[in-house]
């Protein structure tokens, strides 16, 4: 009885996650439609990142690779490296990209602001695949 | 109203949801009950019947960091946008005839990059919009 009464809650809470998540991505997309359409200029979601990081803050390219890694390639089997220390290791290498200057260390390899952008996201997915995966659920 | 909206607020809203989202799933991570982080969520959408998600990812990623500087739609800067809609419709539509597998979602954040960089690129906009207005009314550019 305990257990039924269990499951109904935890699915309560999911459903209720589910509500949240599609509720505030609801409001994120109409109230960047209404920032678009309206004025000051330049004050979208969309440019307010990339201004963030054409003034360098790689850290945001980087989680989209690892969270790319992440949500859309998780694993068939249990996760090789334990989650606790892949997230750990994922969030070390993201407060390492925060806290130097990614921008200063690529322009000697490669002078085009864009390939550095490519380059951080193509890194971050990498370090979200080896070690930030989570194994299918359902 | 909108003039309050400046990019610094509008930054610190973001970055507000952001740290909502990880707090949350910080606290989700730690709860009694399984598989009900935000993550999680999200990857049995898109890799279940929802997988335009995967498509909007990649649009998004070559929307925010990457973008090409030649338009191809001129000054149909809401043309890219209703695109979007369409063709995450149409995968709606096929959700249940598809049965997505990993090269399924390779292909997805592919198409969504290429499209995000090469069709809704932000960094078309200062070539169109030279103070202010933009006089080309093609759909499609052309060279000259």
């Amino acid at each position: 009885m305990i257990e039924i009464k269990k499951k109904v809650n935890d699915k309560n809470i999911i459903k209720r996650i589910e509500i949240f998540l599609i509720v505030l991505f609801i409001i994120l997309i109409g109230w960047d439609l209404y920032l678009a359409v309206t004025l000051p200029d330049n004050n979208t979601i969309s440019r307010v990142i990339q201004n963030n990081v054409d003034s360098g803050k790689y850290i945001l390219t980087y989680f989209w690779g690892a969270t790319c890694a992440n949500v859309f390639f998780p694993l068939k089997r249990k996760p090789k490296i334990n989650p606790t220390i892949g997230t750990i290791v994922m969030y070390v290498i993201a407060l390492l990209i925060w806290r130097s200057n990614p921008e200063a260390h690529l322009e000697p390899i490669v002078a085009t602001n864009l390939y550095h952008y490519g380059l951080v996201m193509v890194f971050g997915f990498v370090i979200g695949f080896i070690f930030w995966r989570q194994g299918s659920s359902e | 109203m909108s003039e309050i909206f400046t990019p610094a607020l509008v930054w610190i809203i973001v970055q507000v949801c952001i740290g909502a989202i990880v707090t949350l799933n910080l606290i989700l991570i730690l709860n009694a009950v399984k598989n009900d982080t935000v993550n999680n969520r999200l990857s049995l959408w898109a890799n279940g019947k929802y997988f335009f998600i995967t498509f909007l990812w990649g649009v998004l990623g070559g929307h925010f960091f990457l973008g090409s500087t030649k338009p191809l739609f001129c000054c149909n800067w809401w043309l890219p946008v209703v695109l979007i809609v369409v063709l995450a419709g149409i995968l709606l539509l096929l959700r249940n005839r598809i049965k997505v597998k990993p090269y399924h979602q390779v292909i997805l954040i592919f198409a969504g990059l290429v499209y995000g960089h090469f069709v809704w690129s932000q960094r078309h906009e200062p070539l169109l919009f030279k103070d202010g207005a933009c006089t080309n009314t093609n759909i499609f550019c052309k060279n000259d």
